[in-house]
């Protein structure tokens, strides 16, 4: 049996070539304008969260719970010499689940360092303009924004992160916690 | 007549009676012509003789009155010799005459010629005394003018008399004897009308008895002949029949002797091919044993084989480790190369060629776990493989195991074939036997099954045949009916 006639080591020599490929060519910055995403998922369902709303993807961090009545404030975790909130996206979005989750993404914010805890990393999106589908600006919703992102495999709503942010910053600085699904 | 009587007995009886009337009127007939010819013999023998003599007589008297006549003229002797012998002859006439003539008148008569014979006698011989004398001629003429010549007139008046008698009695008798003759012929007239009218109804009779008793016959005939005529053809259908099931049973017989040829040549084949699987099963048995220790040797091959592929499992599971190792590196790498995205787009222009290393850090991550994906897949399914490698290995060596026990049984079963067909060597040779005496007994048989068709073709020939006579025996009966029923034909 040959080496190269066996599928994982095709795939290995094509994954060779390919990483070794991407290094010949010439540097283009004439590229098309590309929006990059994060493709998760909460329980079973796909969402989207913009690259650019996220500062650092963070994967079996220990998140330390706090003695709290908010329900979607999981705890705190370290990152970086720095401790930040983690909230619980899944409950944010309405998803119940009972697992615990395994991802948290520190949003880049400049109001307070906030991290989202999620179920899935699936991966990561490079999609033209055209794969966005835009929702209408003057929605009040803050679960997420009315965008839909068309990635090859689903129909994925995209987390409306700043939204996110503005309530969890206006519930800490008036000391509310009421639930979202509740407002 | 009898209603019994068969048609011989009543046509010998209406021959009897046919004959007894013919016996009776011929009978009769005789009588009448017996009686007749009595009578006109009687007339020949007595009468014609009675007028005969008359006659005679009168002839001799002439010759006796001539010869008289000559001595008185010539005086010679020897005519007194012709008168006397003339006169006997008269003598023994008128004797003749008295014994016949029997009635009173002809005795009379008789008696009256008799007497003036005598006195013609006398006076002639007185007057040939007369001329023997001296006497002359004339006295001798004139004696014999005054005295014989009265005399003898007296004689002729007296046969006239008789003969005139005898015709008279002639005429008597003929016509006697035609009366008699009438009577007989209208006797037989009235006989042969009698036994016609007879004989014409035992005709009747017997025509109509004959009739109705053959007609009767003849319907039987007519009945029984289309009988058998309907028998014959339904027996040269069921012969034909019989025919054409024999032909089939001969057919099936030939196709059954072949059968039974070839059943003993299968049987002598299978006798051979018996000896030949004796050997065949005593060789079996060594084979047998062979393959038990080849059996074994696999045995032992299979645990070898399980063992590895237990190994195999084993290095499967270490393999999964390490690509778990390898799922999680590319799992980090893809973190890090997409923190280093977040990292180079946060630095700006200046961090953009990173950003490329970055995004080819991450792709080359994705590739690595997808194919860390399909690694494990692969795994799983060599680990499955394995698995059931291991499962159905095992359940081969427990197989074998079980194969080692039946040969073992094979073994044992080869030794009960060989007996087995030792056993059917010999039925196949019965057989064998029994099958050629089969087929002899079936050529015996199709031989005789040779004897009935032909026999049967007879039968059908016979039958035919039959069927003609009876169509003809038919025809004849209506040709009988014909015969005595015309209209009813």
């Amino acid at each position: 049996m040959s080496g190269l006639a066996f599928p994982v080591f095709t795939t290995a020599a094509q994954l060779r070539r390919a990483f070794d490929h991407s290094f010949t060519v010439a540097r283009s910055f004439e590229t098309p304008r590309l929006h990059d995403f994060l493709s998760i998922r909460l329980g079973t369902e796909p969402y989207a969260m913009r690259l650019e709303q996220v500062a650092r993807l963070v994967a079996g961090i220990t998140i330390t719970p706090l003695p709290t009545t908010a329900p979607h404030l999981l705890g705190i975790a370290g990152s970086r010499g720095a401790i930040v909130p983690v909230y619980d996206l899944r409950s944010l979005l309405g998803c119940s689940t009972a697992d615990v989750p395994r991802w948290i993404v520190l949003v880049a914010t400049t109001l307070l360092p906030v991290a989202l805890a999620f179920d899935v990393f699936e991966g990561h999106l490079r999609v033209p303009g055209d794969a966005i589908a835009l929702g209408p600006t003057e929605t009040s919703s803050w679960q997420q924004t009315p965008d839909v992102l068309h990635a090859p495999d689903h129909l994925r709503p995209i987390v409306n992160v700043p939204a996110i942010i503005d309530w969890i910053s206006l519930s800490m600085l008036q000391g509310l916690s009421p639930s979202p699904m509740e407002q | 007549m009898g209603r019994h009587w068969t048609f011989g007995h009543k046509i010998a009886a209406s021959a009897v009676v046919i004959v007894a009337l013919t016996v009776a009127i011929s009978a009769l007939a005789v009588f009448s012509l017996r009686n007749v010819a009595a009578m006109n013999d009687r007339v020949i023998a007595v009468d014609a003789q009675i007028l005969a003599d008359a006659e005679r007589f009168r002839a001799e008297v002439e010759r006796r009155g001539g010869a008289a006549r000559g001595f008185l003229l010539t005086r010679e002797d020897r005519f007194v010799e012709g008168m006397n012998a003339a006169r006997q002859s008269c003598l023994s006439i008128l004797a003749r005459l008295t014994r016949n003539v029997t009635d009173s008148s002809g005795r009379q008569i008789v008696e009256a010629l008799e007497r003036s014979e005598a006195v013609h006698q006398r006076e002639m011989d007185r007057v040939i005394r007369l001329r023997r004398s001296s006497a002359t001629i004339a006295e001798v003429t004139k004696a014999y003018d005054e005295h014989v010549s009265p005399e003898r007139d007296a004689v002729d008046a007296a046969i006239r008399a008789l003969v005139a008698r005898q015709v008279q009695l002639l005429q008597n008798a003929r016509d006697a004897s035609r009366e008699a003759a009438s009577a007989a012929i209208t006797l037989m007239i009235l006989m042969s009308v009698a036994a016609a009218a007879f004989v014409g109804l035992v005709a009747f009779v017997l025509a109509r008895a004959l009739s109705r008793q053959i007609g009767t016959a003849v319907g039987l005939i007519q009945s029984s002949s289309a009988e058998l005529q309907a028998g014959a053809t339904q027996q040269s259908t069921a012969a034909t029949q019989q025919t054409t099931a024999i032909s089939e049973i001969t057919t099936t017989i030939t196709e059954l002797l072949v059968t039974s040829r070839q059943i003993a040549e299968s049987a002598r084949r299978v006798a051979a091919i018996a000896e030949q699987t004796v050997t065949s099963a005593n060789s079996g048995e060594g084979t047998v044993g062979k393959a038990h220790e080849a059996i074994l040797g696999i045995r032992r091959q299979v645990d070898t084989i399980v063992n590895h592929m237990l190994e195999l499992g084993k290095t499967s599971q270490q393999i999964g480790g390490v690509l778990e190792i390898v799922s999680e590196l590319a799992e980090q790498t893809n973190i890090l190369a997409i923190n280093a995205t977040i990292e180079a787009a946060g630095a700006g222009d200046a961090g953009r060629r990173f950003a490329v290393v970055a995004d080819e850090i991450r792709k080359l991550a994705d590739r690595v776990s997808g194919s860390a994906k399909e690694i494990r897949g692969l795994i799983d399914d060599v680990r499955s493989a394995v698995n059931t490698t291991v499962m159905a290995t095992e359940m081969g060596s427990k197989t074998v195991d079980a194969g080692s026990r039946h040969f073992a049984d094979v073994a044992a079963g080869f030794k009960q074939i060989a007996g087995l067909v030792s056993t059917t060597t010999e039925a196949s040779r019965e057989i064998e036997l029994s099958t050629k005496q089969q087929t002899s007994a079936v050529e015996q048989v199709n031989v005789a099954i040779a004897s009935v068709a032909q026999a049967t073709r007879e039968t059908e020939a016979s039958s035919s045949q039959t069927l003609q006579t009876a169509s003809q025996l038919a025809l004849l009966s209506n040709d009988l009916q014909r015969l005595v029923k015309p209209r009813a034909a």
